[in-house]
């Protein structure tokens, strides 16, 4: 299938200091995509430009076939983009459900009340995001995604302060979105149950983007596994052993 | 046509002519009522600076009264960059700034209703 956002030699310079010196992305239906490299490194800055948040310097990105390089998150969020940012997504001012049923009012999108079941928030429902915990919130951003019914998810370090088994949930409920076709990028510098679960790895270092494949295919990058893999060899060798890419 | 107000799937939502924006009940009616707090609060607090200067609580100078609309905008578009609301307005397709002025409808509504009956009374 085709890639629904597209993401070439993207350049971003902020006061003088190279951020992203010609990275690229791709996103593409059913496919969940996991963007891995150091905190820091500039990830946040290829999504944000990728979700139409700030301009990229150099390079194109285009989201169903619409080059944009001067249109708003605003506006592609109306194309079915839908960004999850690195801090919280949803306002302390009202409940999750409350946030759940302005996102299905305004894009007449699903039933709030079965996409927390999803997530597994039906007793949290009526609570404020500050009343719940870090995993809770990021479960209830995926609630989010699954009642826009977008085209394509970017979803910014959604791993960061999360205990493994919360990181396992949350990487459950990704792959579920992708698998309902939606187009899923991930990015994160801890991932390991997302690296095994992803369809396709894709490696940012010193701010340009790498494609490597299949988790398989990645991990027999010396360079890759040496920056990223080394202190998690389990969920490699799960991809190693099961072979299941 | 399009008209201003009307029902789409079961939801009212407003739907602006030449641009494709619209808000649906739900969002209108949070930040309307944000907005009418905001206003009841910075009017009870130039209530109580015109008290203690001894001057009229409720009747504003016209001038004042605009201002006190303009204070509440800004107000509004702080409220909504502390609150970090950005993101999730854009996620829903709507400009931030479109929310804010939603926001300052009760203030300039109500302001122009007290200014009217203030001229009515005397």
């Amino acid at each position: 299938m085709s890639a629904i956002l597209i993401v070439d030699s993207v350049v971003k310079a902020s006061d003088g200091n190279s951020i992203l010196a010609g990275a690229s992305l791709r996103a593409v239906p059913g496919e969940l995509r996991a963007l891995i490299g150091a905190r820091g490194s500039g990830k946040s800055t290829l999504l944000k430009i990728a979700a139409g948040l700030i301009p990229p310097d150099v390079g194109s990105v285009q989201f169903a076939g619409r080059p944009y390089k001067n249109m708003f998150h605003k506006d592609i969020a109306g194309l079915g983009l839908f960004f999850v940012p690195d801090e919280d997504l949803f306002s302390n001012a009202w409940s999750v459900r409350t946030q759940l049923e302005m996102i299905r009012e305004q894009f007449n999108g699903g039933d709030p009340d079965q996409a927390i079941a999803a997530v597994g928030l039906s007793d949290e429902v009526k609570k404020k995001p500050d009343q719940l915990s870090r995993a809770e919130r990021r479960r209830a951003e995926v609630a989010a995604a699954i009642v826009r019914r977008p085209r394509c998810v970017l979803v910014d370090e959604p791993f960061r302060g999360l205990a493994r088994d919360d990181a396992a949930d949350l990487t459950r409920l990704l792959r579920g979105l992708a698998a309902s076709g939606v187009a899923v990028v991930v990015s994160g510098s801890e991932m390991p149950d997302l690296f095994a679960e992803a369809d396709r790895v894709t490696w940012f270092t010193g701010g340009r983007t790498q494609e490597l494949g299949p988790p398989s295919a990645a991990i027999r990058s010396p360079q890759f596994r040496l920056e990223c893999m080394g202190s998690y060899s389990a969920p490699v060798s799960r991809v190693a052993v099961s072979g299941r890419r | 046509m399009r008209s201003p107000l009307s029902e789409a799937n079961g939801t009212a939502v407003l739907l602006l002519p030449e641009l494709p924006i619209h808000i649906s009940e739900l969002v209108g009616r949070a930040y309307l009522t944000r907005g009418a707090l905001l206003w009841a609060g910075t009017r009870v607090l130039a209530g109580i600076v015109l008290l203690s200067a001894s001057g009229n609580p409720v009747r504003l100078h016209p001038a004042m009264a605009a201002s006190l609309v303009v204070v509440v905008f800004i107000l509004s578009y702080l409220d909504l960059k502390r609150r970090r609301e950005t993101t999730l307005l854009h996620d829903l397709g709507i400009p931030a700034m479109l929310v804010v002025a939603i926001a300052t409808i009760p203030a300039a509504f109500a302001e122009s209703a007290i200014g009217l009956a203030g001229r009515l009374v005397r």
